[in-house]
């Protein structure tokens, strides 16, 4: 598996979420690399319906994959407007394309100014990875 | 360090999952030191795995005949049968020693679990994703999950003992279907603690027991302890608001369940395998056919593959580590021979849609012939 983090995303340093804005309003969400290796494959995925709110730190599903069951905590603040059925009917495609087809949700974000500041992103994503893939391997976690 | 220890016996299905779920939370908000809760439901209770279709898994007309009560749980794997026989073991934390890997937390919980049942003289040990075994025979189920607040809640279903034929017909498994050397054949892959040390054990020596591992092991003293009015509080709402509703216990999954066979002469015999599916992931395998090998090294395979990826290199992969442990009982059954039959099976699988396909729950996993059957 490739541990690749760009830099035109946003990350959540606690749960490894990622965040792509796409516009002023509308952030696209999905799990990164090492997020991932953490879990395994998913096998069930659930995300709350369109129009539920969502506040950084609480749960936007629940998943269940090869080493645990457990909750898909939201980055930011928002409304849900957009569920990936294609993820919620392959759970797979979120191992085999992370930053792809496998993203989760679509949130209308409340502040995106504000919450994008307790994100990685840029210049700062090689270093901030950089540490987390030896933190990782130092564990035994990944290889 | 002090650690709180619960002890709690004959809980409903709704109460005894929402005390679970409301305490890891706690935990995790750091509103509450760790917690051991060891604990029975009434007889009897039939829990699914968080995402399994419960009318896939549960017979539920003979569940409502017998009035067992039916629920969903907050963790993964097959559906269980709890009731007074059987030891509920959770473990409420936010890390331990800094690890909060929830496969390194899964494997500690498992080795104070080994170590309690080892007092009993009892060698188990954990395999594949939930598995607690003795000598290939299952002895406990176990699942992990986490939560926002950063706390994780470890649960093994403790099998003192088991009425099987309850649990067979309690599962979606066509039990008249089965003769009865298949009946043993279902029971000679489970064991209880009362089998194992062929006498009639109290679950009260058990959990005694068990209290003194998770002490020993974690290097904690326990203090016994029960809930304040805010924690009961808080678990009689989320009761009410989750494990009380049909909303979560009868809830669709979007995922659907696959069921595949292939069969091909190999060098060995003929292998016959089947394989059940979620999506894309194996949720179990079963080999059989003419072939020679150990049947114990059989039941690894099986094990191994449990809540497995489905895909070939994968497979290759954990059964050639597989393969190097056991290289003398297995040399009969090329490696290559065993990947391509289970691959073409999940092919198979991938190819037939089956809403309604035989699950076998957390504690079967019967040999060829059963499925043979079953499956009929």
């Amino acid at each position: 598996m490739s541990y690749e983090f760009p830099e035109n995303l946003f990350f959540d340093k606690k749960h490894h979420v990622w965040c792509l804005p796409e516009s002023e309003l509308l952030v696209r969400i999905g799990i990164d690399p090492l997020g991932l290796a953490s879990l395994g494959d998913l096998a069930y995925l659930s995300l709350n319906q369109n129009g539920s709110k969502v506040s950084r730190g609480q749960p936007i599903g629940m998943l269940e994959a090869a080493k645990m069951t457990g909750e898909l905590i939201s980055p930011v603040d928002g409304e849900i407007v957009e569920r990936n059925q294609h993820v919620l009917n392959d759970p797979f495609q979120v191992n085999s394309e992370p930053y792809g087809a496998g993203w989760l949700v679509v949130l209308e974000c409340e502040n995106w100014s504000e919450d994008s500041k307790k994100l990685v992103t840029g210049r700062k994503v090689e270093a901030w990875s950089k540490d987390e893939l030896k933190r990782y391997r130092d564990h035994g976690w990944i290889e | 360090m002090e650690w709180r220890y619960i002890c709690e016996d004959r809980v409903s299905d709704s109460y005894g999952l929402a005390a679970d779920e409301v305490m890891a939370l706690r935990v995790g908000e750091n509103q509450s030191s760790s917690i051991l809760r060891l604990y029975t439901y009434q007889s009897s209770s039939a829990l699914v795995g968080r995402f399994q279709r419960i009318e896939n898994e549960l017979n539920l007309d003979f569940c409502r005949k017998q009035k067992m009560s039916v629920n969903r749980r907050p963790t993964g794997g097959g559906a269980i049968l709890m009731g007074e026989d059987q030891l509920g073991v959770a473990l409420m934390l936010r890390d331990w020693k800094g690890t909060k890997a929830p496969r390194e937390l899964m494997q500690h919980f498992a080795s104070a679990l080994s170590e309690g049942l080892l007092i009993f003289g009892i060698k188990a040990q954990f395999r594949g994703k939930n598995d607690l075994e003795v000598e290939g025979r299952k002895i406990g189920g176990l699942g992990i999950h986490s939560n926002a607040s950063g706390g994780y809640l470890l649960h093994c279903s403790l099998l003192v003992d088991l009425d099987v034929t309850l649990m067979l017909s309690a599962l979606n498994v066509p039990i008249e279907k089965l003769e009865s050397r298949q009946l043993k054949s279902i029971e000679a892959r489970i064991t209880t603690v009362r089998r194992e040390l062929q006498n009639n054990i109290t679950l009260q020596e058990v959990r005694n027991k068990m209290l003194r591992a998770f002490s020993s092991y974690f290097s904690v003293e326990f203090g016994q302890s029960c809930y304040s009015s805010k924690e009961m509080e808080a678990i009689s709402e989320m009761e009410s608001s989750r494990y009380l509703k049909k909303d979560w216990i009868f809830q669709k999954v979007d995922v659907p369940d696959f069921s595949g066979e292939a069969k091909q002469m190999t060098p060995a015999g003929l292998l016959d395998v089947r394989v059940t599916m979620a999506g894309r992931q194996i949720k179990a395998v079963f080999l059989g056919g003419d072939f020679f090998a150990d049947e114990s090294a059989i039941s690894d395979i099986e094990g191994s593959l449990r809540w497995h990826s489905s895909e070939f290199k994968n497979i290759f992969s954990t059964l050639k580590i597989l393969y190097a442990k056991r290289e003398e009982e297995l040399s009969f059954l090329p490696i290559e021979s065993v990947c391509e039959v289970i691959s073409k099976a999940v092919e198979s699988a991938k190819a037939i849609s089956n809403e309604s396909s035989v699950s076998y729950g957390c504690f079967v996993n019967p040999k060829i012939s059963d499925a043979e059957n079953i499956l009929s």
